[in-house]
């Protein structure tokens, strides 16, 4: 998953870049509204954490900018305005959720895994697609009821893979939510991560979950039970 | 008298009839004294007929006039006209008209000396009486002093001056009352910027103008000029106001939030992490609800325009089914489209958004909402009604919730500080809140407002 957090407060800004790092997820951050803008256009982004107030731009015009930039991913607004009338200007503008300071950064963590569970359609905290189980919570992964042992990246892709089945995920975008932007990459090494994958959760080819598709990106293939 | 409209009709009323009465008075006077006059110019020429016709019978030094020289008028028995010469302090001739009328007539005046006056005859009626006396003398032969009178009724005289009063004073009269209407159309003429002004100050009262025009008459242009000037600087200084109220919320929950995540460090124990957790929630629930409560406008003042409940309660139900997208809620709505609150919007906004996210986290699946307003005599009620089919409120804890300023720390679990800011602020509206249980099964919130 790659975040973005647009916090002009830098103590609270490295405190949650810290933390949600600390979860495995891949983080991009932001001091002004502008800064905000630009990575939120140019990466491929799974869920921002925006505060409402921010220098340069500010975080509702943040919002309604990257919502007009046909940018879909959930977000939250984080705010210490806590009207009512800033509220609904806020999700008016097209936030998903909002969140009063002070908060608990694990309500933080559990409304940021609830965003990106419901915006690839999933209601629960575990993804079960067919035989392959994962707990976004615990991260703990099953095939049929044998747990499988991943590495954080094998886990990061599977983890991203089934949060959106069916849809196709470029290699770049599945780059951009594993690594940060400081980080340097390797354009072959999603292809290592994803053969072992493979080897790992369907040894025996018989599931075949994950489609290739050549120059387009993967495909998690598996249909969810209703 | 507090009418602007009154004052004026009354006073230039009074006015009018003043003057007018006062013009009628010199003119009737003038009138009569030309009347008078008139008469006395009449009989003068009637004198000096006589004295043209007068003849002197010198056996007895007495003059006289043949009937036959008479003017009909002097020869008709009680005819209203009457003339006599006395001489010698006696009347020596009397006209014919002045048999069956005793008339005291002037006997002895000297020579030039003259005199016109109203007497009154024996049978009480009224005449003017001219008498004028006059030197016969004969040259330096003997001196012959006469005195000439002619008498005419007063009947004429009084009859012209009658009708001429009856003409002057209905005329007068119409003229008053025209002068009526005609003041009231300028007096309503005058007043037209006053009555604009009022009528464009009701339109800013029902939030269907933000400022007064204009173009206004010289006299009250200084006047909307710093009203509008008012207004801007009023709406200016409640926008500065909420602004600094928010800026300061915003830098005093974000260091909050710092304190908050700064807890997690190692090097606070359990105890002292509980601590810190504990006292950063009463600090922020301190400044939460004093801000919040000094935020809110609580005012019916004219600044604000009315706003239309249904457009709120849509822009909130929009919000909170984004934020309580997990859930499914059906939503049971019967709003009165046209029903408005008078008063600040942020308010208003306040107490549905409190209560409507109250009823959404505690319902099961179904939310009501109820908005209807009604007219009563010259004032407004508006009413809004919020239920669902959760858990309900217990008996003895939703009296609680209405009391007003409870303390922080006491407040009813998972109703929060929103339920204090949604009492404070209905308070400050002078409107009602009740709480109660709805046939769904949950808890019931009536709130009302007069308007």
């Amino acid at each position: 998953m790659r975040l973005l957090i647009v916090e002009d407060t830098q103590e609270l800004r490295e405190e949650l870049v810290t933390f949600f790092k600390s979860k495995h997820i891949t983080v991009d951050a932001a001091q002004d509204g502008e800064e905000g803008l630009y990575l939120g256009s140019e990466y491929n982004i799974d869920l921002a954490i925006i505060d409402i107030g921010l220098p340069k731009i500010d975080g509702i015009t943040l919002i309604k900018k990257l919502r007009d930039k046909n940018k879909a991913f959930p977000i939250i607004i984080l705010t210490a305005r806590d009207r009512w009338q800033e509220k609904v200007e806020g999700l008016e503008a097209g936030a998903d959720d909002y969140l009063t300071k002070p908060f608990q950064i694990e309500e933080l963590a559990a409304r940021v895994n609830a965003l990106i569970r419901r915006h690839g359609g999933w209601a629960q905290s575990e993804l079960k697609i067919g035989d392959i189980s994962l707990n976004t919570l615990t991260h703990e992964v099953n095939v049929g009821d044998k747990t499988i042992n991943l590495t954080t990246f094998e886990y990061k892709i599977l983890e991203y893979l089934m949060t959106y089945p069916n849809q196709v995920i470029s290699k770049m975008r599945l780059t951009e939510a594993l690594y940060s932007q400081e980080h340097e990459r390797d354009s072959n090494v999603i292809e290592v991560f994803m053969r072992r994958l493979r080897s790992k959760i369907d040894p025996d080819n018989i599931l075949n979950p994950i489609e290739t598709l050549r120059g387009r990106g993967y495909k998690f293939v598996l249909v969810k039970d209703k | 008298m507090n009418s602007l409209k009154t004052r004026l009709s009354l006073s230039s009323t009074i006015v009018l009839i003043f003057f007018v009465s006062l013009t009628g008075i010199i003119i009737d006077r003038a009138y009569v004294a030309k009347a008078t006059s008139s008469v006395s110019i009449r009989l003068q020429s009637q004198i000096y007929e006589i004295l043209r016709k007068a003849n002197l019978d010198e056996r007895d030094d007495l003059l006289g006039l043949s009937n036959v020289t008479l003017d009909s008028h002097l020869t008709e028995e009680k005819s209203g006209y009457y003339a006599a010469i006395a001489h010698d302090n006696k009347v020596s001739w009397y006209s014919p008209s002045n048999k069956g009328i005793q008339i005291p007539y002037y006997k002895n005046l000297k020579p030039g000396e003259h005199k016109f006056q109203l007497i009154q005859a024996d049978d009480g009626s009224q005449l003017f009486l001219l008498s004028i006396g006059y030197d016969w003398s004969i040259e330096d032969v003997k001196p012959l002093y006469y005195t000439f009178n002619v008498a005419e009724s007063d009947i004429t005289y009084r009859n012209e001056i009658s009708v001429f009063r009856y003409n002057l004073w209905s005329g007068l009269g119409l003229i008053v009352l025209l002068s009526f209407f005609i003041q009231k159309l300028v007096i309503k003429w005058g007043l037209k910027p006053l009555v604009r002004l009022r009528n464009d100050l009701s339109l800013i009262e029902e939030g269907k103008r933000d400022y007064l025009e204009s173009n206004y008459i010289d006299e009250i242009k200084d006047l909307t000029t710093d009203l509008n000037t008012l207004l801007r600087f009023e709406r200016a200084r409640q926008e500065r106001y909420r602004n600094s109220l928010g800026d300061l919320a915003h830098s005093f929950k974000t260091s909050l939030s710092i304190i908050n995540s700064t807890t997690k460090h190692e090097i606070f124990n359990e105890k002292d992490k509980g601590t810190l957790i504990e006292q950063v929630d009463v600090l922020n629930d301190l400044v939460t609800y004093h801000l919040r409560r000094a935020q809110a406008a609580g005012t019916k003042a004219s600044l604000n325009k009315p706003v239309n409940v249904q457009l709120l309660i849509d822009k909130i139900r929009l919000a909170l089914s984004k934020v309580y997208k997990d859930k499914k809620i059906t939503l049971q709505l019967t709003v009165d489209s046209k029903a408005m609150f008078y008063g600040d919007k942020g308010d208003l906004l306040e107490v549905l958004g409190n209560l409507l996210d109250n009823a959404y986290k505690w319902c099961n699946n179904v939310v009501k909402i109820t908005v209807i307003e009604e007219k009563k005599s010259n004032e407004k009620l508006l009413t809004i009604a919020i239920e669902n089919d959760g858990p309900g409120i217990p008996d003895d804890k939703q009296q609680e919730i209405l009391k007003r300023g409870i303390r922080i720390d006491e407040h009813t679990p998972g109703h929060g500080i929103g339920m204090s800011i949604v009492t404070d602020i209905i308070a400050a509206y002078c409107g009602e809140l009740t709480v109660s249980n709805s046939n769904l099964g949950g808890a019931k919130f009536v709130v009302s407002f007069k308007h």
